[in-house]
């Protein structure tokens, strides 16, 4: 670890890719609905001339403030920034509208930054065992984690399921465009010579992560011109620290954050529902959760910080992203030449430690500066999107050009934005759409060599196969369930 | 018998996004198919076998869609698009936009391109006063240029129409 370290931060350009990635997630993460995995998107073009170990240590700064930065206005505009900051309203608003800013935004802090300690803390701790589990996986396993996955993302997305459904199976279709991996095939080209190359994984996060989000920007004119002007920024929040109580909620939601976050395609959303859901029942202060509590804020927050390190385990050494922002690191892997998978951390362990530390250092930098410089940062995302919307889009062409040098990749960025941006107007969520893109060729791959392998009965006759297939179908029936919007009655 | 046509026909109420996603998860399964056909011999699944099954699930999906919109007679909320919108109007102007911008790029290199590019969504996206047209000139350029130099000279990164 210390090697590592002395190695990734023994040189200035780390530090200052740390710091520039802390504020750029910030600012972007703060923006509502914008999100990490936006905020990672814009700086992936910027990851080609870098080591790669600099490449992680920005991307990590930028994914690690960019999940705070979605609590400030989760908090001050009642907006989530990022899925898992959802629950963070419930609380973190009420508050604001009490006029206690502050402590919902220190509160939020705080939380976060314990969050991130406590599993990195575990994700060290445990990432070797698991990269040992990971290795007795064969192709029936990886078929099963990868539709585990893709079920999941389906469950989990907002909407109607059978349209959900319909996203995902685009996507696989998507991916599945051009040769044939085994016998070099041209599929779905339609006698296209540009098609036979596929559908790139960059231009496609670029198009549904990048300018989809301004189209859906520009559409709805939304405006950050009229941000808490009347409220007080003094931020505070230790004091609540000093209860025993309050330690075993944050301990308890960050293992439970942690376990969700190694749950393929769960994401940090799940698991702040879960723990926010588990404490009202058992809290005695379970009764002002959504009234504006301080309790309710720390789990919301921790709970969502420590799902990320459970994600990013199940994305390095398994190659299946748990949430966009992973897919988003999965492209930068992919652009350095490094392929993601049970082997990636017994040949490079380094890269898990890199993560483990730039997480560690950028949370709490995002800490520091969110502490000393809250004004300016609200200062900062008042800036007009007239200016900050066009220089997105430019550095996204840019972004989708720089992969081949090939316009087509833009056009194909273009159409992938069209695609979810129209598509989610009608219903059809990008989530399932992106992970059926990502997950399309592990699944498919690993589907083939199962069955020249074994009989098709072989998926329920090994049993981590059996596992995980049970595993499916129980959590995609609760989460159905748990998840389902339920209708307001109190209305009536 | 045109009435008769007409009121029976009148329970058949869906979108045209789904006859679009019908028809194109029929493309896609028929190319499957044919796909599977050719290639089943060499292994199970063959070529085309997992495009097959998912576009076979596409199109099993839509007509589910539209089965139980047609039988429930309880359409799912839906979207129609509205070309006077103004937020339908602006996606319309940059898809337009970068579409001309990826032809035009080649021909008169990126510096210019982009310049116009930015200055004409950020004249799009704000006012039309003289001020900011002004402050949206200046920073187009700046923009253009700072992305230019970061590219080319601190992360020897080509960016279109440069070569």
């Amino acid at each position: 670890m210390f090697e590592t370290f002395v190695t990734v931060f023994g040189s200035l350009d780390a530090w200052v890719y740390m710091l520039i990635g802390t504020a750029w997630g910030l600012i972007i993460g703060a923006l509502p609905g914008v999100g990490s995995a936006f905020a990672m998107v814009i700086a992936l073009p910027f990851t080609y001339g870098m080591s790669m170990h600099n490449s992680l240590v920005l991307i990590m700064s930028i994914y690690t403030s960019a999940i705070y930065g979605g609590s400030i206005s989760a908090c001050l505009l009642g907006i989530p920034g990022t899925g898992g900051n959802v629950v963070t309203c419930f609380d973190g608003y009420p508050m604001v509208q009490k006029g206690q800013a502050g402590l919902a935004l220190g509160a939020s802090a705080i939380a976060s930054e314990i969050g991130n300690i406590v599993g990195c803390t575990i994700l060290i701790l445990v990432g070797p065992k698991f990269v040992d589990f990971a290795l007795k996986f064969g192709p029936h396993e990886m078929f099963s984690v990868g539709l585990w996955a893709f079920v999941m993302s389906i469950a989990i997305s907002p909407g109607n399921v059978a349209k959900n459904t319909i996203a995902g199976v685009v996507g696989v279709i998507l991916a599945t465009i051009g040769i044939d991996p085994k016998y070099g095939f041209p599929r779905l080209t339609f006698g296209s010579e540009y098609l036979l190359l596929g559908v790139n994984l960059i231009p496609a996060i670029l198009g549904i992560f990048g300018v989809a989000i301004v189209l859906q920007s520009i559409f709805e004119e939304k405006s950050l011109v009229t941000i808490v002007k009347q409220k007080s920024f003094k931020l505070s929040g230790f004091a609540g620290l000093l209860s025993a109580w309050i330690w075993v909620v944050i301990l308890v939601t960050s293992l439970i954050g942690f376990i969700i976050g190694i749950v393929p395609g769960a994401g940090s959303l799940v698991a702040t529902l879960i723990a926010y859901g588990f404490f009202k029942k058992v809290s005695k202060h379970g009764h002002e959760y959504g009234k504006g509590s301080y309790e309710g804020i720390m789990i919301a927050e921790t709970a969502n910080n420590a799902t990320h390190p459970g994600d990013i385990l199940t994305t390095m050494v398994l190659g299946v992203p748990g949430e966009m922002a992973m897919v988003v690191l999965l492209g930068a892997f992919i652009l350095h030449g490094v392929s993601a998978g049970p082997l990636l951390l017994v040949k490079h362990p380094e890269y898990l430690q890199n993560v483990f530390l730039s997480i560690m250092i950028s949370g709490f930098a995002t800490f520091v500066i969110a502490w000393t410089t809250m004004k300016g940062w609200v200062k900062a995302i008042e800036t007009p999107k007239m200016y900050i919307w066009p220089v997105v889009i430019l550095l996204c062409i840019i972004g989708a050009y720089s992969i081949n040098n090939s316009m087509n990749d833009v056009l194909v960025m273009l159409l992938t934005a069209v695609l979810a941006f129209f598509g989610e107007k009608y219903g059809f969520s990008k989530i399932p759409l992106m992970m059926g893109l990502v997950l399309s060729p592990i699944m498919e791959d690993s589907m083939r060599n199962a069955l020249l392998i074994d009989a098709p009965q072989a998926f329920f006759t090994k049993p981590i196969s059996v596992a995980l297939v049970a595993i499916t179908i129980a959590t995609a029936i609760a989460l159905f369930w748990l998840l389902k919007p339920r209708k307001d009655t109190s209305e009536t | 018998m045109r009435q008769i046509a007409k009121s029976s026909l009148r329970w058949l109420r869906f979108d045209w996004a789904y006859i679009f996603l019908l028809f194109m998860g029929g493309v896609f399964f028929v190319e499957s198919l044919k796909l599977w056909a050719t290639t089943k011999r060499m292994e199970p699944l063959g070529a085309g076998g997992w495009p097959l099954i998912m576009s076979a699930i596409w199109v099993a999906g839509v007509l589910g869609l539209m089965a139980f919109e047609t039988f429930k007679r309880q359409p799912l909320p839906s979207y129609k698009i509205d070309i006077h919108d103004v937020g339908t109007i602006r996606c319309l102007w940059v898809v337009s936009l970068i579409l001309l911008y990826i032809f035009i790029v080649r021909m008169a290199g990126f510096v210019i391109t982009t310049i116009v590019f930015e200055f004409a969504l950020m004249v799009r996206f704000g006012g039309t006063s003289k001020r900011d047209l002004i402050l949206s000139a200046i920073t187009a350029v700046i923009v253009t240029l700072v992305v230019y130099y970061c590219y080319t000279l601190a992360f020897k990164i080509p960016l279109p129409g440069q070569l």
